[in-house]
């Protein structure tokens, strides 16, 4: 048992972090897209009002400034508040929110219980009487962090479940797979906190699993860790095939496009790129595009 | 997403959003007659915007979706879409159906909050989800 929980553990870790990989890789492939012409742009120094660098006659002789730190300030904001969904749906926010911040947690709390435990692989002592101050943070961060992570997510999951059930527009778009996934995520987070409450409150075994998987020893857990170390893993396995990939497409979608506001100078880079996708042919059929002929044939042959 | 016996949805000019001067009296829109709702395609709000044909028959309306099909294989392939492919794969992959956007829509919300202009409908079951 203890070796199939090990390996299930690499399974799921190495399976997750491929697949998301793989679907990242082929989301930034994708061609250059004509701009969409969206504002505001954070990164742009006239941002508040929707303002853009072509507001100046002379931009093209100018050195464009963006402010790249105000970008990622937006999306760490965004992503820790959730902001628009408080704006605009505040009964959905209370559930989706902690929902949210569960996740976020949860994450935060095995990078941690990795980190604590490579710790103790290397000899630091990890709890709340550790001779080392480094030991007493990783105990009571790793402790924080989990229990809140395990609360937040459970009510979450209840809440977001309740909220697509009576919203008339939320349930209507609901489909099967919703629902699975709310239970799948109510099921990992209660058996996670069950394992806190009753069977490992200070996550002492916990990190003693990873110490096992970091030195290649399996360790044994009580049953009720156990389950919650399967039931995650098993999670990780099923996360690649849902849409929650969305919390880092949406960081592409923000760059890439919605801020997307590359001027196209003559003898760039985009130029470049653009004249390449201008030579694909194009195969559908209408009154104004001649098939078979390029994108950049199109365009001479109508002029 | 037609009914057989008819249109998804009637608008009313008392359900569209209120426009200004000189546009804030609001006017039925022309009905069509029986020829054109024959001939032509109008089954979502009986307005007719390209004039697509029905099918006169089982093997035309067989050839029509899959058309309908193609181009939308099109619509996913980078020699054909290329100018939008990303934002549509964004959208056809990882839009989570929050809702969230209905608003920023403006043909949605100036249409009284029709729902087949609610920017990710889909027919439910058969019948037309309302709000």
């Amino acid at each position: 048992m203890d070796v199939f929980l090990a390996v299930l553990t690499y399974f799921g870790y190495v399976f997750i972090i491929v697949m998301y990989s793989v679907k990242a890789v082929k989301y930034v492939r994708l061609p250059r897209h004509l701009r969409w012409e969206l504002y505001p742009v954070m990164h742009e120094e006239r941002y508040q009002y929707g303002g853009s660098y072509f507001e100046d006659m002379d931009w093209i002789t100018r050195t464009r400034r963006k402010g790249w730190l105000r970008s990622i300030f937006f999306l760490v904001k965004e992503y820790f508040t959730l902001g628009e969904y408080l704006k605009r749906h505040k009964s959905y926010w209370v559930a989706l929110y902690p929902w949210h911040i569960g996740f976020i947690l949860i994450i935060s709390f095995h990078i941690l219980t990795f980190f604590a435990a490579l710790a103790m692989v290397l000899g630091l002592p990890v709890s709340s009487e550790s001779p080392a101050l480094a030991g007493e943070v990783f105990y009571y961060l790793v402790l924080l962090v989990g229990v809140v992570a395990f609360i937040s997510g459970l009510i979450g999951s209840i809440g977001v479940m309740i909220k697509r059930l009576v919203d008339y527009d939320l349930r209507a778009y609901a489909t099967p797979q919703n629902y699975f996934t709310y239970l799948f995520c109510l099921v990992v987070f209660l058996s996670g906190l069950y394992a806190w409450a009753f069977v490992d409150p200070t996550f002492s075994e916990y990190r003693q699993f990873w110490v096992g998987l970091i030195t290649w020893k399996p360790v044994t857990v009580a049953p009720a860790a156990a389950l919650h170390i399967f039931l995650f893993d098993l999670f990780l396995i099923y996360l690649p095939f849902t849409r929650s990939m969305h919390y880092i497409t949406r960081l592409f979608a923000f760059f890439l496009i919605r801020w997307d506001d590359e001027p196209n100078l003559r003898g760039g880079e985009l130029e470049r790129t653009l004249m390449k996708l201008f030579g694909q042919r194009v195969t559908w059929a209408a009154p104004h595009i001649k098939g078979g002929k390029t994108w950049g044939e199109q365009v001479k042959e109508s002029e | 997403m037609a009914k057989a016996d008819g249109q998804l949805v009637t608008i009313e000019p008392s359900d569209l959003m209120p426009l200004p001067p000189p546009y804030d009296e609001p006017r039925r829109l022309g009905e069509l007659s029986a020829e054109q709702r024959q001939r032509y395609e109008a089954s979502l709000d009986g307005v007719l915007g390209l004039a697509i044909p029905k099918p006169a028959g089982a093997k035309e309306e067989e050839e029509f979706v899959r058309k309908f099909l193609s181009g939308l294989k099109k619509l996913l392939s980078k020699e054909n879409n290329w100018t939008f492919l990303q934002p549509l794969v964004h959208s056809l992959n990882y839009c989570v159906k929050c809702q969230l956007c209905n608003d920023s829509c403006p043909a949605y919300v100036a249409s009284g909050k029709q729902e087949i202009y609610r920017p990710t409908f889909r027919e439910t079951d058969g019948e037309q989800h309302r709000a």
